[in-house]
C-alpha cells in the first residue's frame, strides 16, 4: 500500500469580516445584498480579510507537526477548519484517519454530571461509541487518577483533576490524527509530562499529531516538522528546528530599546538605561548594572497600581519577574506620569537574547489593565566576573546564581 | 488506516449533503445527550420530575375554570379536564422541542466552537429527552381517561389508543421540522431568538387546544391542515382518546405534506448553516 500523507491541505483559505464577526441582523443582510447588486466592487468594501490564505502543506503519517506563529496569524482558524468546526471558503483538506481534537480540555463536560457520566458523554462527543468507552473505562480512570471522585459532579473537581480527566478521555480516543491546541499549558508539571508522553506514543504508533503552541521549547523538543504562519499565510514549512529559528529571528520586535503599550488614557513604556542616566541600551553586559524603567501615565488617574516586568528567554520561557510589591513599592496611584525604576545590579542573565514584558494591575485584580509580553528585546553579551580570565557564555545556562568559588587546601 | 475515516474538507458541498451513515455513527452520542438532559433538568429541584405532572395539571385546571367555565367555549361535548389535558400534553412536547431546537447554536455555542460532531444530533436528542416528559404526562392523561371511563362519562380506553404512537411520530417530526428552521435562522439572525417565544405563544391560540377542531368551519379545515399541521395532529390525539374527530383523510394528508416539506427544508437549511455557524456566534 502506498503511504498517502495523513494530512493533505491544498490552497485552504478562510475569510472573515473585520469588526463585525458575529450575527448580522436582517437589515444588514439586506443592505449588503443591495450593495452587492449595485456593483462587484461592493465586495471589497465589506471589509473582509483572510484569516488564512492559500495554505498548502502535507504531513506524512507518524509526524508530530508544530504550528507556530504570532497571535492572530491564523493558527486557531487553521485548526478549526481542519477539525470541521467551520468550513473553509476555498481550497481542500484531506484528513486520512480518525481525527481526535483537543482544542479545549473538557469541552462538553457537564458540571452537574459525575466523573463516569462525563467520561461517556465527552467520549461520545469526541467520536467514541458507548461500547468503546466501556472497554477503555478502566484505563481512562487510571490515567486520570481521580480515584474516589468518580461519583462526584465535576463542578466540585479541582482544575487539575478536571484537566486530567479531560485529557485522559482524549488520549484514549486513539485517533490516527490528533489535533492539540496548547492544552498542555494547563495542569501540573507531572501531568504535562504524562500528556507529552502520550502524545509521543501516539506519534510512535504511526499516528499524526498537529500541535499548536507558543512555547518554542516545547515545539522544538517534540515536533519533527513545523508550519510557520504569518498573518494568515504559510510562511514556512519544514524541519521543526530550522522553522523555529526562522520564527524567532522574525518575531524580535523593534529594538530601539523602548516600547510603549496602551493609549492616551492609560499607557506604559519600558526602557533599559544605564543607572542614573536616560541613555538607553539594548546590548547589556553580563554582570553589568542597569535600570529597567517602567514609565506609566494616565489621562485621569489610575488607583492602587501594582506593576511588574517579565523577562523571557528566546523560546518564551519566563525567566524572572521584577515585581513592585515584592520589592517593597506598595500600591500607588498614577496621576499624570510616574516612573517605577527597577535597579538591576550585577546582571545575572547569561549571554543570549531576552524579551521584556510588563503588566499593570489594579490591586487585588486578577486581570491586568495593561499588559504586553513583547515590549522589547535585548541581548546579553559575554563578560567575566571576579577578574577571571574565563567569561561566562551562553553555554552556562540562563542565569548565574550569585556566588563565588574558592579553592581550599585539605590536609 | 481506515479508508472509511477519510475526511475531505471543502468549502461548500451540495445543497443537500446529509450523510446518514455519518449520523448513525453518532447514535450513542444522541442517547447520551438525551440522558444528560433528563438527568440535569430536575437536579437541584425540590419536586424533581413531579413538575412534569404539576405543569399540565395546573394549566388544565386553569383552562377548565376560565375557558370552559367562565368563557363557556365548547369542548365538543367531552369532559373539559381530559379534553384540555390531551391537547396540552402534545402541545407542551411541541413547544419544548421547538424552543430547545431554536436555541441550539446559542446554547451550545461554546461546545460547537471547540469540537466537531454532527450538530443535528442535538435537536434530535431533544426529541428523546422531551419524550420522557411526554410519556409521563401521557400516563397522567390516561389515568384521567380511566377515571372518566369508570364514571361512565367517556368511551375510554379502546383499541384507538394503539394509534397514539403514530400521533407521537407525527408530532415529533413536525416539532423537529419547525425547530430546525428556527434554529438555523437564529444562528444567522438573532431576530428569531426574540421572535420564537412570542411565535409559540401565538401558535397556542391558533391551534385547537382551547377549542375543538370542529369549531373550524368545514371549508377551511383542509387549509388548516396545510397551514397548521399541529391542529390536525392534536385532533388525531383527541380521537385516540374520545373516538370522535372532525379530522378526516384530506386534513391528515394535508398535514403530512406540510410536515414533510418543512422537515426537508429544515434539514437542508440546518446542515447548510451548521458548516459556518461558528463564525457567526
Amino acid at each position: 500500500m502506498t503511504e498517502l500523507p495523513a494530512v493533505e491541505v491544498r490552497g485552504l483559505s478562510k475569510r472573515y469580516r473585520r469588526g463585525a464577526i458575529g450575527v448580522r441582523s436582517l437589515r444588514e443582510e439586506v443592505e449588503q445584498l443591495v450593495a452587492r447588486l449595485r456593483s462587484r466592487e461592493a465586495e471589497a468594501s465589506l471589509n473582509e480579510f483572510f484569516a488564512i490564505k492559500d495554505i498548502t502543506f502535507s504531513v506524512p503519517a507518524g509526524t508530530v507537526c508544530g504550528i507556530i506563529g504570532r497571535n492572530g496569524s491564523g493558527k486557531t482558524t487553521l485548526l478549526k477548519v481542519l477539525t470541521s468546526i467551520t468550513a473553509p471558503d476555498e481550497g481542500e483538506a484531506v484528513m486520512r484517519g480518525r481525527i481526535g481534537s483537543l482544542l479545549e480540555v473538557g469541552a462538553g463536560f457537564h458540571p452537574d454530571l459525575d466523573g463516569i457520566e462525563n467520561i461517556y458523554l465527552n467520549g461520545a462527543i469526541l467520536g467514541m461509541s458507548k461500547a468503546e468507552i466501556t472497554r477503555k473505562l478502566d484505563r481512562i480512570i487510571k490515567f486520570a487518577d481521580i480515584g474516589s471522585f468518580l461519583e462526584t459532579p465535576v463542578k466540585r473537581y479541582s482544575s487539575g483533576m478536571y484537566v486530567r480527566l479531560a485529557f485522559a478521555i482524549a488520549a484514549h480516543l486513539e485517533p490516527e490524527i490528533l489535533v492539540v491546541d496548547e492544552v498542555l499549558a494547563v495542569g501540573d508539571a507531572e501531568f504535562q509530562r504524562k500528556c507529552l508522553g502520550t502524545m509521543k506514543n501516539v506519534a510512535g504508533e504511526g499516528r499524526t499529531v498537529l500541535f499548536v503552541s507558543h512555547n518554542m521549547a516545547m515545539v522544538r523538543q517534540h515536533c519533527t516538522k513545523a508550519i510557520y504562519l504569518d498573518r494568515g499565510l504559510l510562511k514556512d514549512f519544514g524541519e521543526a528546528s530550522s522553522i523555529i529559528d526562522a520564527y524567532l529571528s522574525n518575531t524580535a520586535p523593534s529594538s530601539d530599546g523602548s516600547e510603549r503599550v496602551g493609549d492616551d488614557d492609560l499607557w506604559m513604556h519600558v526602557a533599559i538605561v544605564y543607572p542614573g542616566t536616560r541613555e538607553r541600551c539594548n546590548q547589556l553586559k553580563f554582570g553589568g548594572d542597569y535600570d529597567f524603567v517602567l514609565k506609566l501615565g494616565a489621562r485621569n488617574s489610575f488607583h492602587r497600581s501594582v506593576v511588574h516586568i517579565q523577562i523571557f528567554d528566546q523560546e518564551g520561557n519566563l525567566i524572572s519577574v521584577l515585581e513592585s510589591l515584592a520589592e517593597g513599592v506598595g500600591q500607588f496611584d498614577i496621576v499624570g506620569q510616574v516612573e517605577v525604576v527597577f535597579s538591576v545590579r550585577s546582571l545575572g542573565l547569561l549571554p543570549g537574547t531576552y524579551s521584556v514584558g510588563a503588566a499593570l494591575y489594579a490591586w487585588a485584580e486578577d486581570d491586568p489593565d495593561l499588559a504586553s509580553e513583547n515590549l522589547l528585546t535585548f541581548d546579553v553579551v559575554a563578560a567575566t566576573v571576579n577578574d577571571s580570565y574565563w567569561p561566562y557564555l551562553k553555554e552556562h545556562g540562563i542565569v548565574r546564581l550569585s556566588h563565588s568559588a574558592q579553592l581550599l587546601k585539605v590536609d | 488506516m481506515n479508508p472509511q475515516q477519510t475526511t475531505i474538507i471543502t468549502p461548500r458541498r451540495g445543497w443537500f449533503d446529509l450523510d446518514f451513515w455519518h449520523l448513525w455513527r453518532y447514535r450513542d452520542l444522541l442517547l447520551l445527550f438525551a440522558m444528560r438532559d433528563i438527568k440535569v433538568r430536575y437536579k437541584q429541584t425540590l419536586l424533581g420530575p413531579a413538575w412534569l405532572i404539576l405543569q399540565p395539571l395546573a394549566l388544565t385546571a386553569a383552562l377548565t375554570t376560565v375557558i370552559s367555565g367562565i368563557a363557556g367555549i365548547s369542548t365538543g361535548g367531552h369532559p373539559a379536564p381530559i379534553f384540555y389535558l390531551t391537547a396540552l400534553v402534545l402541545w407542551s412536547y411541541f413547544s419544548q422541542v421547538v424552543s430547545t431546537a431554536s436555541q441550539v447554536f446559542i446554547a451550545n455555542g461554546h461546545l460547537f466552537s471547540k469540537i466537531y460532531f454532527p450538530r443535528l444530533v442535538v435537536p434530535v436528542s431533544s426529541l428523546l429527552s422531551n419524550g420522557v416528559a411526554l410519556a409521563i404526562q401521557l400516563g397522567v392523561a390516561l389515568a384521567f381517561l380511566l377515571w372518566y371511563q369508570l364514571t361512565g362519562k367517556v368511551d375510554g380506553l379502546s383499541w384507538r389508543l394503539a394509534f397514539f404512537p403514530l400521533v407521537i411520530i407525527q408530532i415529533a417530526a413536525f416539532s423537529l421540522a419547525v425547530g430546525l428552521c428556527l434554529g438555523a435562522s437564529t444562528a444567522k439572525y438573532r431576530d428569531t431568538a426574540h421572535m420564537t417565544p412570542f411565535f409559540i405563544q401565538i401558535w397556542l391560540f391558533v391551534t385547537p387546544i382551547i377549542f375543538p377542531f370542529s369549531a373550524i368551519p368545514e371549508q377551511y379545515r383542509t387549509l388548516t391542515g396545510f397551514l397548521n399541521p399541529l391542529a390536525v395532529i392534536i385532533d388525531e390525539g383527541r380521537w385516540c382518546f374520545f373516538g370522535t374527530s372532525a379530522v378526516g383523510a384530506p386534513q391528515i394528508a394535508a398535514a403530512l405534506v406540510t410536515t414533510s416539506v418543512v422537515l426537508f427544508v429544515g434539514v437542508v437549511i440546518f446542515q447548510r448553516v451548521e458548516r459556518t455557524a461558528m463564525d457567526m456566534l
